[in-house]
């Protein structure tokens, strides 16, 4: 028995247990055949009007049978207490104890109304003798049945003796059977012997029943009952089988196999001990159970709270729930919560009180100061003591405050009141305090969550604004034979409607627009989008950079919010003519040089979108500049003028200027790379603002009227 | 954000609202003076003068604040004047063309006393 106990590991249990089956199977056949030999040749004995044992061959087949049935009870208890329970819970006791007083109950009452009919102890008759084995082997089952789950129950919370203990009960069982089979004085003195001395050892086996004291009062009560009724069942077979010696239960437990019925008794003796024992500490473990049903209650709600907690799509259905679930817990008469922000407090749930009380509530300054002000889970007794003249303590006699926090800052607070004084006790506030540092926990995170998700939206707008702003810009260069051009964009962190393009006017010129939509994000990249349809549209028609600006401002004036305005920089390349034409919408100013000679080029005008086109067309001027082979001009916008370093100094115009001065540039894009040089060398890597956009444009060597130069050697 | 802004109304003669701004008006702050000056105009105030000699810094954003609210107070019979800009934010405004659409004074005084007396 002990052996299978034993928990071997790995390879070697599955092997065992392999084992264990293959003996388990071949024992049951073997029994089963055994079994069902002895009975029909028991059977076939009393049907011939003979005792058993008159034959020579039945004696040794008796034996046999007797002996493969002793051991086959011997396998069962054997793997039946090998499955170990993991703990000792309500069910499995409950099962047993119903199973073997129904089972034990239903036997003794078919045995006592049969007519058996028995001779010096021995059914006669073959009905008899079938019977009588029938109600032997299920009296032996049912005992056995119920011993084998009192072992379990033993054995999953044991004691260091509780095996040795056991393995000593079995021993004396067996001698209380074997003594009792020889049915002599002496044999009858030892198997008593046996008898008083294996409940001794049953009694200290049973020394201790922890786990009914962890049962909630529901379950105590059921298993009282349950108890009691198996007390009942094992009390009758006890006196059926162990005193009444002509029952027909003890007779055909006797006939069935020799000393069998002293083992019954025995193992009903132990059972009977067992419940009494089980009553006893089931009564003594009663007046506790309001404890332990509040212990439970306790870790189920907070359980079920940090499911609430997880659940709850937003703080105000958490704190509904909140609020329903604590009054429960703490068995107060009512509850309700509250919240404050910057407009004072707002009751967010009510439970068991009606929200327009709680709200009443709210003009009591000498309660809501009570509420407001403390710090950590308060518990007011008598609130008539504490606020004789409130009009609240007419109702509420005992309040317990929870206060909420988030974000380290006062949130809010959870009230419990109960209608009489002193209705809290000091686990009410334990409990109340753990709600709500649990709630606490919850607001921080859903704040958390909040903040982050706000952070996604604006990532992925971000993500959409610089998709859009990309697919606007010109992919390639317009650099031509005639003029060389070039232009980058680089945005910010955060969007800004930053946009180029390369144009071409009515009169063939080409030209370069440079526009800054005030605003950010994607309602800048949507006026973006706007911008580039209406100025390739305006362009081909367009006489120069002021008209282009003018049919600009009069197509988007009005259709723009109030709030947003467009600049834009427009230059008019004339290669032939050797000038460069410029417009300026409220832009920044251009950067050009001629010759040594740098300057900004500032022309009076203002940006699109504020004024309509009556005032707006007076504005704006065009001032043309003369331009001579590797003249440059640069436009930019204010994410380039406003470009700050670390410590949040601008970058001058003066070295913006400096540095076209100082360029011997080869081409646009080598202004442009120039250009952002300067810009990462001020900045030392902090973040920029606004969008950087550039463009730069180079006029050619040799005026284009003449063939390219022949390349220099 | 580490910039600051910070907006001050205060009542002046001739029944005008001096608003000093100070600080950085940018795209995180334009949404304060928003604020502050519908708070003024919808309590009855349309004699606005801006008080900028506090202000370091103004962003896109921040100008089209002022665009917001200047036609609802010229139909309403008053205006939005701009005073005591620093050099840097007045060549915003002057860049922009803006000098079109607002008047600009260099001193609060100046802008106060350009509104038309009212009749008592």
């Amino acid at each position: 028995m002990i052996k299978f106990t034993l928990d071997i590991d790995g390879q070697d249990a599955t092997s065992e247990r392999n084992v264990a089956t293959t003996v388990a199977v071949l024992s049951s056949i073997t029994g089963i055949v055994g079994l069902l030999a002895y009975i029909l040749m028991r059977i076939w004995a009393t049907a011939g009007g003979r005792a058993l044992g008159d034959s020579w061959l039945e004696i040794p087949v008796w034996l046999a049978a007797s002996i493969v049935v002793v051991s086959m009870i011997y396998l069962f208890v054997a793997l039946s207490v090998r499955r170990r329970m993991s703990d000792v819970t309500f069910e499995p006791v409950a099962s047993a104890l119903s199973i073997y007083a129904i089972a034990t109950l239903a036997l003794l009452l078919v045995s006592a109304l049969l007519p058996l009919r028995f001779v010096d102890g021995m059914p006669q008759g073959w009905l008899s003798t079938l019977v009588a084995t029938i109600i032997a082997v299920g009296v032996i089952a049912v005992t056995i049945g119920m011993v084998t789950a009192v072992i379990r129950i033993l054995l999953t919370r044991p004691h260091s003796s509780t095996r040795r203990l056991l393995v000593a009960i079995a021993c004396l069982l067996v001698v209380t059977w074997l003594a009792s089979a020889f049915s002599d004085d002496m044999g009858n003195m030892v198997s008593a012997l046996a008898l008083v001395a294996g409940s001794i050892l049953t009694l200290i086996t049973i020394r201790r029943l922890t786990w009914v004291v962890t049962l909630t009062l529901d379950k105590k009560l059921r298993l009282l009952w349950l108890a009691i009724c198996g007390a009942f069942a094992v009390i009758v077979a006890f006196t059926q089988i162990g005193f009444v010696d002509d029952s027909v239960a003890a007779q055909s437990v006797s006939s069935f196999i020799n000393g069998a019925r002293s083992v019954v008794i025995a193992l009903n003796l132990y059972v009977l001990i067992f419940i009494v024992r089980l009553l006893g500490a089931t009564i003594a473990a009663l007046p506790n159970s309001r404890i332990v049903d509040r212990r439970s209650n306790e870790v189920e709600s907070l359980s079920y709270l940090t499911r609430l907690i997880t659940e709850s799509a937003t703080v105000d259905e958490l704190l509904t729930s909140v609020t329903r679930l604590s009054q429960g817990v703490c068995r107060a008469h009512g509850a309700w919560c509250e919240t404050y922000d910057r407009d004072g407090a707002h009751v967010v749930a009510t439970h068991l009180v009606h929200p327009s009380y709680v709200m009443s509530l709210q003009g009591d300054r000498q309660l809501q100061r009570i509420i407001m002000e403390c710090t950590t889970t308060t518990r007011i007794d008598d609130l008539r003591q504490r606020l004789p003249s409130t009009v609240a303590a007419h109702i509420m006699c005992s309040i317990i405050v929870v206060p909420l926090v988030r974000d380290h800052q006062r949130a809010g607070s959870l009230v419990l009141f109960t209608t009489v004084p002193y209705g809290f006790d000091r686990d009410d506030v334990r409990l109340a305090a753990a709600f709500g540092d649990t709630v606490s926990v919850a607001l921080d995170q859903a704040r958390l969550s909040e903040v982050s998700r706000e952070r996604e939206r604006m990532h992925r707008e971000f993500e959409m604004a610089t998709r859009i702003q990309a697919s606007l810009l010109p992919a390639a260069s317009a650099t031509t034979a005639e003029v060389d051009v070039d232009a980058v964009m680089m945005p910010a962190s955060e969007v800004g409607g930053d946009y180029f393009d390369y144009i071409t006017f009515a009169n063939g010129h080409r030209g370069v627009i440079i526009a800054d939509v005030a605003g950010k994000g994607v309602p800048a990249a949507l006026y973006m989008a706007t911008l580039k349809g209406v100025v390739l549209a305006a362009a081909r028609t367009s006489l120069g950079p002021a008209d282009l600006l003018r049919r600009v401002n009069a197509t988007l004036f009005g259709s723009m919010e109030r709030s947003t305005y467009i600049t834009i920089a427009c230059v008019e390349i004339d290669t032939a003519g050797q000038t460069l034409t410029l417009a300026r919408a409220g832009h920044t100013p251009a950067i050009v040089r001629t010759g040594a000679d740098v300057h900004t080029v500032c022309p009076p005008g203002m940006a699109i979108g504020i004024v309509g086109p009556d005032r707006f067309d007076g504005i704006i001027v065009e001032q043309s500049v003369p331009v001579g082979p590797g003249d440059i001009c640069l436009l930019t916008t204010d994410g380039v003028t406003e470009r700050r370093n670390g410590s949040r100094t601008e970058i001058s115009l003066d070295r913006i200027t400096a540095c076209i001065a100082e360029l011997r540039p080869r081409t646009a894009a080598d202004v442009v790379r120039s250009v952002l040089h300067l810009l990462d060398d001020h900045a030392q890597g902090a973040e920029a603002h606004d969008d950087i956009t550039i463009a730069a444009i180079v006029m050619p060597q040799q005026p284009t009227t003449e063939p390219p130069p022949p390349i220099l050697s | 954000m580490s910039a600051s802004f910070s907006v001050t109304p205060r009542p002046a003669e001739r029944h005008t609202v001096v608003v000093s701004v100070a600080g950085q008006l940018d795209a995180h702050t334009a949404s304060d003076l928003e604020t502050a000056l519908y708070g003024l105009i919808t309590d009855g105030s349309n004699r606005l003068v801006i008080d900028f000699a506090g202000l370091d810094y103004i962003s896109s954003a921040g100008l089209g604040v002022f665009m917001v609210f200047i036609e609802q107070v010229r139909s309403a019979g008053g205006d939005i004047k701009l005073a005591a800009m620093q050099p840097k934010v007045a060549m915003v405004f002057d860049l922009l063309g803006f000098q079109v659409l607002f008047e600009m004074y260099p001193t609060v005084d100046e802008a106060i006393h350009a509104f038309p007396e009212v009749a008592a």
